[in-house]
């Protein structure tokens, strides 16, 4: 009797988690099939980028708006940073609009496209697609324009 | 039993931090121009549109007239003296080229040039008699036409106008003799040094905030632009707006807030709200966010797995903005619509206050702000209409301006607020 119970109680477990896995494959699938962008990717390395065609990369501090674009040697540099960039894992979210963010990367080519990627020390979101990178991954970009 | 437990409870915390995509791999034109003054190392030319005065600039020159007169005590004025309305004047053509503002204030009034090359800006000033183009009965659409000092006439859209003493003219037979007035060596030094620097200015970053909608809309179409129509209610008076910016506060991803406390501020100020006018910013931010937090209209931590992000909902800023303001007695009813000038229009022609919402903006992100005003120009070319909305932004202490066009897909809540 005791081991039927046990067995009832650990199939509604067994539910509960295959319902949250599901959900979350789901979640994930829905984000990455409506991932649209001139720039980045599902893939292993998000970004191929030929900072030749690239008119500028910026980054910009969402709660004082101060944005700093970089040239010269710094834009080959930052290109190649998000060129090498890998991530861990990778997240769906809800598409939920709110307002409110902390640092976002732009980056325009010289054929008129443009995007922007919400980051944050570990983590770079584009559309509803969030990919988990290693600790400080963009504390090179963050640190231009924090005020920390 | 016990075993069962430990096992549910591992499988549990197993999944909680289970990365979502757990199948993801460890993977690694301008007219011609005006004049020009020279300088001992270069000659700089100086277009119409450079010293072209807009409506909200003649406000302050006129605020900055009164002061002074008030200071020299030569007046009726004194410190109950407000600014009631901006009235602008036209040529005799019927392309809505302004010549001058009438500053109309409780008691008086100030005519100040649209143009900075003219001897002396002020044209005409009374600290107690109304100008000329009172004694005239407008009907909607009319216009005020100035030609020259206390020389007024009634447009109604027609070839001829009409002057306060009911004779009729054609327009083909007025002069503007202002045109002749102005003369780029009227423009002051210190003015035309300013003006010589930001001419020389690199182009403005894309995406960067508006601070002057001509300036702007010059810029980026085909212009010379003119002004068109204003709305605003909420500065153009004797105190200057007080706009808080995010960086005022230790939080994040805080627009939202920031924005509800503007709105809270601008309010309490205009209508002298006794319980938002004893309180500090911090402290008003502070209810702000509390309200947000307790009922999930606003976290500044959102965590997903193991990142965090945060925010305001768009869905639920609207309920979020009449709590803030029942907690301070007033009442605030709450409407989402969609960006645009018809919407944007009938909301500020009803004196409400506008809560925007854009997202995926090129200057803005996604970001929250408050919106009490717009400015709508015209081209003069091309006949193309601008319409830019006067937002406190969040990130600046001053108004900013976002150029319509670019939230067309964006949704306000407009804000209905009654004591």
């Amino acid at each position: 009797m005791k081991s039927k119970k046990r067995s009832k109680v650990l199939i509604v477990l067994g539910v509960i988690v295959l319902v949250y896995i599901i959900y979350k494959l789901t979640l994930l699938g829905l984000a990455a099939s409506s991932m649209d962008d001139p720039f980045a990717r599902l893939d292993k390395s998000v970004f191929d980028l030929d900072a030749e065609k690239i008119e500028y990369i910026s980054v910009q501090n969402g709660t004082t708006g101060e944005e700093y674009r970089f040239s010269g040697d710094e834009l080959d540099e930052a290109a190649a940073k998000l060129n090498g960039l890998h991530w861990k894992y990778v997240y769906g979210r809800l598409p939920v609009k709110t307002g409110g963010w902390s640092y976002r990367i732009m980056i325009e080519d010289t054929s008129g496209n443009w995007s922007s990627y919400l980051i944050g020390d570990n983590y770079l979101v584009v559309d509803n697609v969030v990919f988990r990178t290693s600790s400080g991954e963009f504390s090179e970009f963050i640190d231009r324009v924090s005020t920390d | 039993m016990k075993k069962f437990v430990a096992v549910f409870i591992a499988l549990l915390m197993f999944v909680t931090v289970l990365p979502i995509g757990a199948i993801a791999t460890e993977a690694d034109t301008a007219k011609p121009a005006l004049g020009s003054q020279t300088t001992s190392q270069e000659k700089i030319v100086l277009d119409e549109e450079d010293i072209f005065v807009s409506a909200d600039e003649a406000t302050i020159i006129a605020q900055y007239f009164i002061n002074d007169i008030i200071a020299a005590n030569i007046s009726a004025w004194d410190e109950s003296t407000r600014i009631v309305s901006v009235v602008p004047l036209y040529d005799q053509t019927s392309q809505n080229r302004i010549t001058a503002y009438s500053i109309e204030l409780s008691t008086g009034y100030i005519i100040i040039s649209a143009y900075l090359g003219m001897e002396n800006i002020i044209i005409e000033w009374s600290d107690v008699a109304a100008p000329t183009y009172k004694l005239m009965n407008f009907s909607y659409g009319d216009k005020v036409v100035y030609v020259a000092p206390l020389v007024y006439y009634k447009d109604s859209g027609d070839s001829t106008l009409e002057s306060p003493d009911g004779s009729i003219v054609l327009k083909s037979d007025v002069e503007n003799k202002f045109e002749y007035a102005r003369n780029i060596n009227n423009v002051p030094d210190y003015l035309f040094t300013y003006l010589k620097e930001s001419i020389q200015q690199p182009a403005m970053l894309a995406n960067a905030t508006i601070s002057d909608p001509y300036k702007h809309a010059n810029s980026h179409y085909a212009g010379p632009f003119k002004y068109y129509e204003h709305i605003n209610r909420w500065d153009s008076s004797s105190s200057p707006l007080k706009v808080i910016n995010m960086s005022a506060f230790n939080c994040k991803n805080h627009c939202g807030p920031t924005a509800i406390t503007n709105m809270l501020r601008m309010y309490g100020n205009r209508f002298n709200i006794s319980s938002i006018k004893g309180v500090s910013d911090a402290a008003l931010f502070n209810s702000v966010t509390w309200i947000g937090n307790c009922k999930y209209y606003f976290n500044a931590n959102i965590n997903i797995g193991d990142i965090t992000l945060g925010g305001t909902f768009n869905a639920l800023a609207g309920s979020y903005i009449k709590d803030c303001f029942k907690e301070y007695g007033l009442t605030a009813n709450c409407t989402r619509k969609d960006i645009n000038y018809n919407n944007i229009k009938y909301s500020l022609n009803n004196d409400y206050l506008l809560y925007i919402m854009v997202n995926n903006h090129s200057t803005y992100g996604d970001h929250h702000m408050a919106c009490y005003a717009y400015t709508r120009l015209i081209s003069e070319t091309t006949g193309l209409y601008k319409t830019y909305l006067k937002v406190a932004d969040g990130w600046d202490t001053k108004p900013k301006y976002i150029d319509l066009a670019t939230v067309t897909s964006d949704t306000y809540w407009e804000a209905r607020i009654s004591k």
